[in-house]
């Protein structure tokens, strides 16, 4: 029972005057699972409140399905939802949390009996049937969230951060169990997160949303690949994308003292932001492939994860940072630190002067003053 | 260690004092209970009877018409209480989802009339319940308790639903839930201690009135307990010890309740700590 959703121009705009989202539009199609991701405050919460009824537009049209429920009240949109908190009913065993939906839409007996029992065999939940809230694990919470989502058979579900409060190990798996449920289920799902590890790894498409607007809804390869703009390159991808300033002259970018040929044609003298994925680089001893920038660097701090290694180290080039996503004070750093993923078998060392390379057909430019990626 | 010890035997000391001494009016109410009639007058009133008259319990009911009385008291007291406590659910659950700023001097305005005493608004209520013909009627002190409970009913209830996390609501209307499921489902199971200790006090305020009960119900045949007991010293002399007799049969119930509930009490009272 599955339908779209289509976001038509929503906003919202609270007592205070504050704007916490602003004309998005975005279509989700039947059976797709499509992620809200985005740093704290830029609206996606909101947004997924708005869909669940839980908020009033201010602006725009919700249509579910084939209805615009823009101003119908949550228990007639027929949805689902997770809560990041799984607001489960303490007073309530997990057989009554499950079916609490049912029986508010006035279910016969023995079809709630036989759903929820359904829904607890797929979630692994039958022997915690007869047990409260309060005592089961974090992980088996989430389970019991889940299964009043699915146990209704609602036209979409709609959950927020509903794996934060789980610790590091079982988000994983969890994580997992999800994308799995969904390819079973092929429920319509829109998915509020801020990790975009989680982005990345459960939607069909993900929509990075920030201040409100949305900046990118496309596949995960496609935002990590083509960022549309400054903002979702630095966003999307950890260790994050390098992104620093320089001046594209007729077909190659100058950045410190390092000449970057690119497929922009343009000509003339323009400042751009160039942007490197950490995984672009290699230390030189391993470079094989022709066509490489080279430079040499000083690393300030080698990182060994084992199968690789992150080398830092400074350029002489103005760094370029998002300010959401600025982890100092918010002053723009004079030059822009780089982190290089290298070779796990590179000799790299903290201050030994090295030569490292990069792929200039990896390069992405974009334009100083709107953000935008610029068409290679 | 000792000084501890030493610091804390004092504050012990005083509440010990000071629970004694509040149940020396208990202990005199007993006592006096069981005295015959004209021995409460005599030197050694304040110890326990040689020969005590277990007699006077059964005269309140022979002579003195205690069952009609106690009929009526329960009457009246279960009457306003589930009245009080259904209204002020309802009205509590309208001032926790109602944000708008009417709905906000209203709650200001229904908390403000704590502040008002029975006594000031007694004549004109008794107008009021003339001209309805509503005296002698116990409908009439019925009402008039409902209304003096109601400001400290909605005050705690209101205070206790705000505590319960906005997010189990939610999660109950995103289920299918009306206002009224929410409330039933959702909101009253999780209030059960302030409810019960909120009965338990409206309940004991209400018993123990005797203002308004005088004034209402001037027919024997309607009078509560309170009432009827104050009467006692009018009809037959002053017969103290049937007064504490009937005083001490008249505590009783409350204090069964008071016991019943006081698990929720303190609970209820303190505010809503919900376990998450």
């Amino acid at each position: 029972m599955s339908s779209t959703i289509v976001l038509d121009a929503v906003s919202k705009t609270y007592a205070n005057g504050v704007r916490a989202v602003d004309s998005v539009s975005l279509a989700v199609e039947a059976g797709e699972f499509v992620v809200l991701v985005g740093p704290s405050g830029c609206g996606k919460s909101t947004l997924l409140r708005m869909v669940a009824g839980l908020e009033d537009l201010t602006d725009g049209r919700i249509i579910i399905g084939d209805k615009d429920v823009s101003d119908v009240p949550p228990k007639h949109r027929d949805v689902a939802m997770v809560f990041q908190s799984y607001a489960l009913f303490p007073h309530m065993t997990v057989a009554q949390n499950i079916g609490f939906g049912l029986r508010m839409r006035r279910f016969a007996k023995d079809d709630t009996e036989k759903r929820v029992q359904e829904a607890a065999r797929i979630l692994e939940l039958t022997h915690l049937l007869d047990r409260r809230p309060a005592a089961l694990s974090g992980g088996q919470r989430q389970r019991v969230a889940m299964g009043r989502a699915l146990v209704r058979d609602a036209r979409a579900f709609l959950m927020d951060e509903p794996l934060s409060n789980l610790d590091a190990q079982l988000r994983g798996v969890m994580r997992m169990e999800l994308r799995q449920m969904h390819e079973r289920v092929k429920g319509t799902t829109l998915y509020v997160t801020h990790d975009q590890v989680e982005a990345l790894t459960l939607g069909d498409r993900v929509a990075v949303l920030r201040d409100g607007h949305l900046q990118q809804c496309a596949s995960p390869h496609e935002i990590f690949t083509r960022p549309a703009n400054v903002f979702v390159a630095a966003f999307i991808g950890s260790p994050a994308m390098n992104l620093m300033q320089g001046t594209h002259v007729d077909g190659s970018v100058h950045v410190a003292d390092v000449t970057v040929p690119v497929m922009n044609r343009r000509h003339g003298t323009a400042e751009v932001v160039l942007g490197l994925r950490p995984a672009a680089f290699e230390d030189a001893e391993f470079a094989r492939e022709e066509g490489l920038c080279r430079m040499r660097v000083v690393p300030s701090a080698v990182e060994d994860l084992g199968d690789e290694k992150h080398v830092v180290f400074s350029i002489d080039a103005p760094a370029v940072i998002p300010s959401e996503l600025r982890a100092d004070d918010g002053v723009a750093r004079r030059s822009a630190v780089i982190t290089a993923r290298v070779h796990p078998r590179s000799s790299a060392r903290t201050g030994e002067a090295m030569d490292v390379t990069f792929d200039p057909r990896e390069a992405h430019l974009f334009d100083p003053e709107s953000g935008k990626a610029m068409d290679a | 260690m000792s000084g501890r010890i030493g610091r804390r035997r004092l504050p012990h000391a005083l509440l010990v004092l000071v629970g004694l001494i509040n149940l020396v009016p208990l202990y005199y109410m007993i006592v006096s209970a069981l005295q015959r009639g004209g021995q409460f007058f005599e030197a050694g009133r304040l110890l326990p009877p040689v020969d005590p008259a277990w007699s006077n319990f059964e005269r309140l009911f022979t002579e003195n018409g205690f069952g009609r009385l106690l009929v009526n008291s329960v009457i009246v007291t279960v009457a306003a209480v589930v009245a009080a406590t259904v209204i002020a659910v309802l009205g509590a659950y309208a001032f926790t989802r109602i944000r708008t700023r009417a709905a906000g001097a209203l709650f200001n305005t229904t908390v403000a009339l704590l502040a008002v005493p029975p006594i000031v608004v007694l004549v004109p209520l008794f107008l009021l319940a003339a001209d309805a013909g509503l005296i002698n009627n116990r409908l009439a002190p019925i009402v008039i308790y409902v209304g003096f409970i109601m400001p400290f009913s909605i005050l705690l209830l209101k205070n206790f639903f705000d505590e319960i996390p906005h997010e189990l609501l939610q999660a109950a209307r995103v289920e299918g839930a009306s206002s009224l499921q929410e409330l039933r489902h959702v909101i009253l199971p999780l209030s059960r201690a302030p409810l019960v200790a909120l009965a338990v006090v409206n309940a004991l305020w209400v018993w123990n009135e005797l203002l308004i009960s005088i004034v209402f119900l001037q027919d024997e045949q309607q009078r509560t307990l309170q009432a009827g007991i104050a009467f006692f010293a009018g009809r037959n002399v002053v017969d103290i010890p049937m007064t504490m007799a009937g005083s001490l049969v008249a505590t009783l119930p409350i204090l069964v309740a008071f016991i019943l509930g006081q698990r929720y009490f303190v609970r209820g009272l303190t505010g809503g700590a919900i376990k998450s």
